[in-house]
C-alpha cells in the first residue's frame, strides 16, 4: 500500500470550513483544475447523526494521447464513498474509480481540527493506494516500471494537491 | 546618584530553564523600566509588538526563536501593563515554494497557542495587511514601500531573534529578523538582491526604531548550512540590547565572527554602553567558512539560480511544509541522503554544493559576458557615497590631476584607428579621437557630455548624483557609480569581476569646447585600483571631435596576475592594442547610436523593483503545460505526417549511381525560375536606388 497525505491550514472555523466541504462540493467543483462536475448519488443519515454521502466526481485531466486512448471519456472520475462524523471533525472515504474499478483501491480519512487559536482549522488528509498486481500483468513488462512510477506520482502528489485545492475552495466560497 | 542600567546584557546559564534566563536578562537591563515609560507616553495605544524568527520549517528547529520564550515575554509584558501584545511577521519569499507558508498557519504548525502560558490572549498579525502609508524618505532605498501600522504605531517595538548562521552573511540576528517586517513576499528578491539590504535595515530602524532586540540562544543553529540546514547546540543564552546593532554586534563576537562579516551591519553600534555578560565564544561553534559565505554571495548575484537552489537545499519538515512544486520536492528529497549523511557538520556537502553553484552561477555569467551580453541583468547599483563628505578641493585638483596624466602620452603615436596607448605602473593610459560631422551644439544636445560614461561600452548599471549646476543648469559636478563588464571580456572566464568604480567628476563648458573629468574614489568590489579620464568635445568646423583619455588600472583574476603577461610582451601589446581598440570602437559607435536616439545599454533591465517574479521552476512547469496543451491529442500520428509530408515535397531521384550519388532532372517550369529571378534583383536595385536618393537627400 502506498500511504499519502497532506495538511491544509485555513483561516476559517471548523464547523464552517467542514461544512462546506460535506454540503457544497457540486458548487466547489468548477474552482477545481481539470474536475468538470461532482454530484451528490446518495445521501443519508445513518445512527449518531453521522452522514453517509456518496458524490460522483468527473473529471477531464490532460493526459498524454496513448493513456487517453486507454480510457473511455465516461471512464474518467470516480465514486467517493464518504462517512462524516456528527460533530464534523473525521471523514472516512473510499474512492471507486469508473476505470479498472476492481484494481485500485484507494481509501483514507480527512480530519478537521481547530487551529490558530480558534480563529482558523487544520484539515489533516491521510490515505493509502494500492493496485492489484494483477491489473498491471497486462501492461508490458518494459512499461510496468514507469507505469507504477507515473500512478505513484500521481497518487503522492496529485491526489493531496487536488485535496489541498478544494479545502481552499471551500474556504474561498465562504468569503 | 544612580548608574544608568547596562544597555547590553548577556546571560548564560546551563543549568537555568530558557524562561528564567530571559526573566535574567530582561532584569539586567530593567526592561521593566523601558516598558512602562514607553506605555506610559503612549497612552492611547498601548501595544507591544514582538517580531520573532519564523524561518524554520519543523517543531521546535532552533533556527527559529522558540514560541514558548516569545509567549513567556509576553505574559511579561502584559504583567507591564500592555494592553494587547501582538506577534507579527509577513510572509517570505519560502511561501513561494512551499505550502502553509502563510503567517497564520505556519506560526500555529511551528508551535505558537494564540495564549500565553498564564492564560492570556495574544494575536498573530500578519504585518503586510495593514501595510499602507510609506514612510521612507523620497530619495531613500526603501521609498514608496508601505510600511505596516501596527508596527509603526506601537508603543513599544520588539525584534526576538534566533541565535543561527547564514550562509551569505555569516550570521542572521535581529537585524535579519527584521526584514520580516517588510510587506513584499519575496524578501530574498526584493530587499537582499535588489537593494543594499544594509541600507534598508537602516532605513527601517529609522522609521520605526526598536526599542529591544533579543537573541533567543538557548538552543541555537550553527553550522556551514546556516537556516538552511539547521544544526542544534545547546548555548544557554540570551542576549538583550536596546540598539539592535548592539545585539548583533555581541552575538557576532560570541560566534567567533566579525559583525563586519555581514552585510546588514553596516552602521557600528555604539560600544561605549555599558554591558554586562561574558562575550567568551560558544563552545563548539562551526560557523560559515568565509569561502562558503563567498560562494554563497556569488551565488545569488544570478537570480534564476539562487532562486531555484534554495527550496532544494533548505532542510524541510515535508508533512508540515510540502513543496509547492513536485520537482523541487523530488530534488530535495534526493540531495537529502547527502545532506543527511553529512556526519561531520562542517565543510560538508552542504558547502560543496555551495561552491559548486557559485561555480556555475559565475559560468552562466562567464558565456553571457563574452557571447550573450543581452541576457546580463542590469545591475541596480546605488551611489555608495555621500556629497557632503567631498570638500571643495577634492572637486577643483581633478581636472589638473587628468591634465598631468593626459601629458604621460606624449610622444606615443596613435595607430591607424588614431588608439595611443602606453603602460605606467602597470596601469594603461590611452586616448582615441573620433570625429562626428555634427556640429558641436547638435552634438552635445543630443549627447548630454555628463553622461557619456554611460555610453562607453561594456556599462551594465550605476548611479550619478548632481552636486552642482552653472547658472545654465548644466551639471558641473558629480558624483558617479558605475559598473562595467569584466575588463578585458575574457578575463570573466577566469574569474574576473565586474568593474565597480565611484567617481568624482567636474564638467566645463567653454567656447567650442565641453570637457568631463573624472577621478576614482574607490572601488567597493576592490575590482579597480584607478579608473581616472576625461571625454571631451572640441567643436571644429561644422564637425565635433571626442577624445576620450583614461588611465585605467584594473585588478586581473588571478591566473592572470600569475602569468604576468607582461612578460610576454608581443602577446600582451596584442591583448591591449586589440581590447582598447575594440573599447574605442564601441564607445564611439555607441555615441553615433545616442545621436540617432537608439538605446544603447546592453543586458535587459531588472525586474521592475518591488515585483514579484514567478520561480524559475513555476516558469518551466508553466511551459510545458503550454506545450502539453499546444501539442495535438495524437502528437505521435501528427509528428510521423509532418515528416512523410516532407519526404513528399522532395524529387524524387531520376536514377542512383554505384557512389550512392542521387540524380535528378532539372525542374520543369525553368523560365518561370528565371522570370522569378529577374524580378527578385530588380526589386533589389529599385530598393537600393531609393535607399541611395533617400540619403542624398533627393527624396524623403
Amino acid at each position: 500500500m502506498k500511504p499519502f497525505s497532506t495538511l491544509v491550514g485555513v483561516r476559517k472555523p471548523l464547523r464552517d470550513i467542514a461544512t462546506a466541504v460535506r454540503d457544497r462540493l457540486p458548487e466547489i467543483a468548477p474552482s477545481l483544475a481539470d474536475v468538470t462536475s461532482i454530484r451528490v448519488t446518495d445521501r443519508e443519515e445513518i445512527a449518531d447523526g453521522c452522514l453517509r454521502l456518496v458524490n460522483e466526481w468527473r473529471v477531464d485531466p490532460k493526459l498524454p494521447s496513448a493513456v487517453r486512448q486507454a480510457i473511455p471519456g465516461d471512464r474518467l472520475g470516480w465514486n467517493d464513498h464518504a462517512l462524516w462524523t456528527a460533530d464534523l471533525t473525521q471523514c472516512t472515504w473510499r474512492i471507486e474509480p469508473f476505470f479498472m474499478p476492481g484494481a485500485i483501491r484507494c481509501a483514507g480519512t480527512t480530519r478537521f481540527e481547530t487551529a490558530m487559536g480558534g480563529r482558523g482549522t487544520k484539515a489533516v488528509f491521510t490515505g493509502e493506494f494500492d493496485v492489484d498486481p494483477a491489473a498491471l500483468s497486462r501492461i508490458p513488462v518494459a512499461w510496468r516500471g514507469a507505469a507504477t512510477s507515473a500512478i505513484e506520482m500521481i497518487v503522492g502528489s496529485m491526489i493531496p494537491r487536488n485535496f489541498r485545492k478544494t479545502i481552499e475552495a471551500a474556504a474561498a466560497l465562504l468569503d | 546618584m544612580t548608574t544608568p542600567p547596562p544597555a547590553i546584557a548577556v546571560v548564560t546559564d546551563a543549568a537555568a530553564q530558557p524562561a528564567h534566563l530571559l526573566d535574567r536578562a530582561a532584569a539586567a537591563i530593567s526592561l521593566d523600566r523601558l516598558v512602562r515609560a514607553a506605555l506610559k507616553a503612549k497612552d492611547s495605544n498601548r501595544q507591544v509588538v514582538i517580531v520573532p524568527a519564523m524561518a524554520g520549517f519543523a517543531k521546535r528547529s532552533p533556527a527559529m526563536t522558540d514560541p514558548a520564550l516569545v509567549e513567556h515575554l509576553a505574559d511579561h509584558l502584559y504583567a507591564l501593563g500592555a494592553d494587547s501584545v501582538v506577534i507579527g511577521t509577513t510572509e517570505s519569499s519560502d511561501a513561494m515554494w512551499a505550502e502553509n507558508r502563510d503567517v497564520f498557519m505556519r506560526a500555529d504548525l511551528l508551535g505558537y497557542r494564540y495564549v500565553t502560558p498564564a492564560g492570556r490572549d495574544y494575536d498573530i498579525v500578519d504585518l503586510s495587511e495593514d501595510a499602507e502609508e510609506s514612510p521612507f524618505p523620497e530619495d531613500g532605498v526603501l521609498c514608496g514601500v508601505p510600511l505596516s501600522a501596527i508596527w509603526q504605531n506601537a508603543a513599544f517595538r520588539i525584534v526576538f531573534a534566533a541565535n543561527r548562521t547564514d550562509v551569505a552573511d555569516g550570521f542572521a540576528l535581529t537585524l535579519g529578523t527584521l526584514l520580516s517586517v517588510l510587506p513584499g513576499r519575496d524578501k530574498d528578491s526584493l530587499y537582499v538582491r535588489q537593494r543594499n539590504p544594509g541600507a534598508v535595515v537602516r532605513a527601517l530602524l529609522a522609521a520605526a526604531p526598536v526599542d529591544l532586540a533579543l537573541i533567543d540562544g538557548c538552543v541555537s543553529s550553527h553550522g556551514e548550512g546556516g537556516c538552511s540546514q539547521p544544526l542544534p547546540l545547546d548555548t544557554h543564552t540570551i542576549i538583550v540590547a536596546r540598539d539592535p546593532y548592539q545585539a548583533d554586534q555581541v552575538g557576532a563576537l560570541k560566534m567567533g565572527l566579525d559583525p563586519n562579516v555581514s552585510r546588514l551591519w553596516q552602521v557600528p553600534g555604539d560600544d561605549g554602553d555599558a554591558m554586562i555578560g561574558s562575550l567568551r565564544p560558544y563552545a563548539d561553534w562551526i560557523n560559515v567558512s568565509p569561502r562558503a559565505r563567498d560562494a554563497a554571495r556569488r551565488r545569488q548575484k544570478d537570480a534564476a539560480l539562487d532562486r531555484s537552489a534554495i527550496p532544494v537545499l533548505q532542510a524541510v519538515d515535508e508533512a508540515l511544509f510540502p513543496f509547492r512544486n513536485e520537482a523541487n520536492a523530488r530534488l530535495n528529497g534526493w540531495l537529502r541522503q547527502f545532506l543527511s549523511a553529512d556526519a561531520a557538520p562542517g565543510r560538508g556537502t552542504y558547502a560543496l554544493l555551495g561552491l559548486i553553484l557559485a561555480q556555475l552561477a559565475e559560468a552562466r555569467t562567464a558565456w553571457q559576458t563574452m557571447f550573450a551580453k543581452d541576457a546580463i541583468i542590469r545591475s541596480p547599483a546605488a551611489l555608495n557615497v555621500r556629497a557632503e563628505n567631498i570638500d571643495d578641493a577634492e572637486w577643483r585638483k581633478i581636472a589638473p590631476a587628468i591634465a598631468r596624466q593626459r601629458a604621460l602620452l606624449r610622444g606615443c603615436i596613435a595607430d591607424e584607428e588614431g588608439l595611443r596607448w602606453r603602460m605606467i605602473d602597470d596601469a594603461v593610459l590611452f586616448d582615441c579621437v573620433r570625429r562626428f560631422p555634427l556640429p558641436l551644439g547638435v552634438f552635445a544636445a543630443a549627447v548630454p557630455v555628463n553622461r557619456t560614461i554611460q555610453f562607453m561600452n561594456d556599462y551594465i548599471g550605476g548611479e550619478a548624483l548632481t552636486v552642482a549646476r552653472d547658472t545654465e543648469g548644466r551639471v558641473t559636478r558629480q558624483l558617479e557609480r558605475n559598473l562595467y563588464l569584466p575588463q578585458p571580456n575574457f578575463t570573466a572566464l577566469l574569474g574576473g569581476s565586474v568593474i565597480d568604480v565611484t567617481k568624482i567628476e567636474t564638467i566645463r563648458y567653454g567656447a567650442g569646447r565641453q570637457s568631463m573629468a573624472w577621478q576614482t574614489l574607490f572601488s567597493e568590489n576592490d575590482s579597480a585600483l584607478a579608473d581616472d579620464g576625461l571625454v571631451e568635445f572640441a567643436g571644429v568646423g561644422d564637425d565635433t571631435v571626442v577624445t576620450i583619455f583614461a588611465r585605467q588600472h584594473f585588478r586581473q583574476p588571478a591566473l592572470v596576475e600569475a602569468i604576468d603577461l607582461s612578460r610576454f610582451p608581443a602577446l600582451h601589446d596584442w591583448l591591449v592594442t586589440d581590447a582598447y581598440r575594440r573599447f574605442a570602437s564601441r564607445t564611439f559607435a555607441n555615441l553615433e547610436a545616442v545621436l540617432e536616439g537608439r538605446d544603447v545599454r546592453i543586458g535587459k533591465p531588472a525586474a521592475r523593483i518591488d515585483a514579484e517574479e514567478p520561480l524559475p521552476v513555476d516558469s518551466l512547469a508553466a511551459i510545458a503545460e503550454r506545450l502539453r496543451d499546444d501539442l495535438p491529442d495524437d502528437w505521435i500520428e501528427a509528428l510521423r505526417s509532418r515528416v512523410d509530408g516532407n519526404h513528399k515535397d522532395q524529387p524524387v531521384p531520376t536514377r542512383i549511381d554505384a557512389d550512392g550519388l542521387r540524380h535528378f532532372s532539372g525542374r520543369a517550369g525553368g523560365e518561370a525560375d528565371v522570370r522569378m529571378t529577374r524580378g527578385a534583383v530588380s526589386g533589389l536595385l529599385n530598393d537600393m536606388t531609393r535607399a541611395v536618393a533617400v540619403d542624398l537627400g533627393i527624396r524623403s
